[in-house]
């Protein structure tokens, strides 16, 4: 079997990995998996696919996960390694204690194995107008200019690729309850802070102020501390906490009704 | 459904052996084994073991009928590039390559650009595929260039 730069077969990862469909009944299924450095549970996962016996020797399915990128930039391989959210890409063996066990998000629908339904994001990103409406047929020009500062900020919290890793850590977000969660907080700061995209701002904070909104938030901290990117998630959702306070104080005096909004949260 | 082997594994095999004889350079002996390698990679696809019987979320399936979309385009590309007995672009033929010109300018030697304009009528031409089971068949078409005549490209 050709294995490029050939694997130390004499060293094996051993892997526990919850295997379930839907909303059937789960099970552990342990895996040996030959080392190779440099290996991490993305292409031990790839290796299990191309051997997929489990530890008891014997024959299985393979493992069902998400990923893409392979380079910690996408957000598809969120999942629970050893416990812990974070992305199955950059999570190395050589760095891992074994046995490893993978779960998937458990707050989010499972659809099977390692993979979950993650629209409540979508939803919920679409529910606060995350984007900078400017959709038409005609020519806008350049955009206005922002000062270099202004973008630093921004930039990074435009770096969120919605991996779930700060709904899945957070104790405020379950899978029947409607908190859109920090990432999405963070988005209508993102948004708010732009331009052109404070033009919606009322619209987003008004999103906010609804259901699955800021208020749910429970100050855990658990999300900025998950978070991938590195994104001050915690900030974010102290800047946006202000803005639907002075927006309240806005609303008692005349309430911008502003474009349709839908007052509820994902789901 | 008893097959011995594995999509994955297959695909796997198919990156290592067009990532060998298939990148910039090439050499049309590598050319010709890739092209029996993937050939034997179609046999072996149709004894691929289905891995995944389930109806939910079934990757195993998906991978395998896309595993034989791979191997088409491989055999497209090797046979392709096996014909074309040039340099283009990021295809490189060592043993096909255009003598250097004798001058610095390359269109002042008359021979070069003789060997140029050889090269030129023969090759600048689009590769057309055609599907069928048992491999592609080539063919060329013509690239039109109704505003100006293609001239040797050169950096001095």
């Amino acid at each position: 079997m050709s294995n490029g730069q050939g694997s130390t077969s004499d060293r094996f990862v051993h892997f526990r990995i919850w295997r379930q469909e839907g909303t059937a009944e789960g099970r552990w299924e342990e895996f040996k998996v030959p080392y190779r450095k440099g290996a991490n549970v993305i292409s031990c996962l790839m290796e299990i696919q191309r051997n997929p016996v489990n530890a008891q020797g014997q024959k299985t399915t393979p493992v069902n996960w998400d990923s893409n990128c392979l380079e910690e930039v996408c957000g598809s391989c969120t999942m629970n390694i050893n416990g812990k959210v974070r992305m199955a890409c950059s999570s190395l063996i050589d760095k891992l204690e074994q046995p490893i066990t993978l779960e998937p998000l458990r707050k989010f629908p499972l659809v099977r194995d390692l993979v979950v339904d993650r629209n409540r994001m979508f939803e919920s990103l679409k529910n606060v107008k995350a984007w900078v409406a400017l959709d038409g047929t005609h020519n806008l020009g350049p955009g206005p200019r922002q000062s270099p500062r202004e973008q630093a900020t921004r930039y990074v919290l435009s770096t969120c690729m919605t991996c779930a890793a700060c709904l899945e850590a957070c104790p405020q977000i379950s899978l029947t309850n409607k908190f859109m969660g920090a990432a999405i907080i963070s988005q209508v700061r993102l948004f708010n802070a732009h331009p052109s995209g404070s033009f919606n701002s009322p619209d987003r904070l008004h999103a906010m102020m609804g259901e699955g909104g800021i208020q749910d938030c429970g100050k855990a901290q658990n999300c900025v501390e998950v978070c991938p990117k590195e994104i001050p998630l915690t900030t974010s959702i102290m800047e946006v906490n202000r803005q639907v306070t002075v927006q309240m104080v806005k609303d008692l005096f005349a309430k911008d009704e502003g474009s349709e909004v839908k007052h509820s949260g994902p789901g | 459904m008893d097959g011995k082997e594995n999509p994955y594994v297959i695909a796997q095999q198919l990156g290592d052996v067009m990532t060998e004889n298939m990148t910039v350079v090439r050499y049309n002996d590598k050319l010709k084994k890739t092209l029996d390698v993937i050939a034997d990679m179609k046999e072996r696809w149709r004894r691929c073991n289905p891995l995944d019987t389930g109806n939910v979320s079934n990757r195993a399936l998906s991978f395998t009928n896309q595993l034989w979309n791979m191997l088409a385009l491989a055999e497209v590309m090797t046979k392709g590039a096996l014909l074309r007995d040039e340099s283009r672009g990021a295809h490189y033929k060592p043993d096909f390559s255009l003598p250097e010109p004798k001058t610095k300018i390359p269109t002042e030697d008359p021979v070069w650009m003789e060997a140029w304009r050889k090269r030129h009528e023969k090759w600048a031409k689009t590769t057309i595929a055609r599907y069928t089971e048992h491999g592609s068949e080539i063919s060329y078409e013509d690239i039109p260039t109704p505003v100006l005549p293609p001239e040797p490209r050169y950096y001095v």
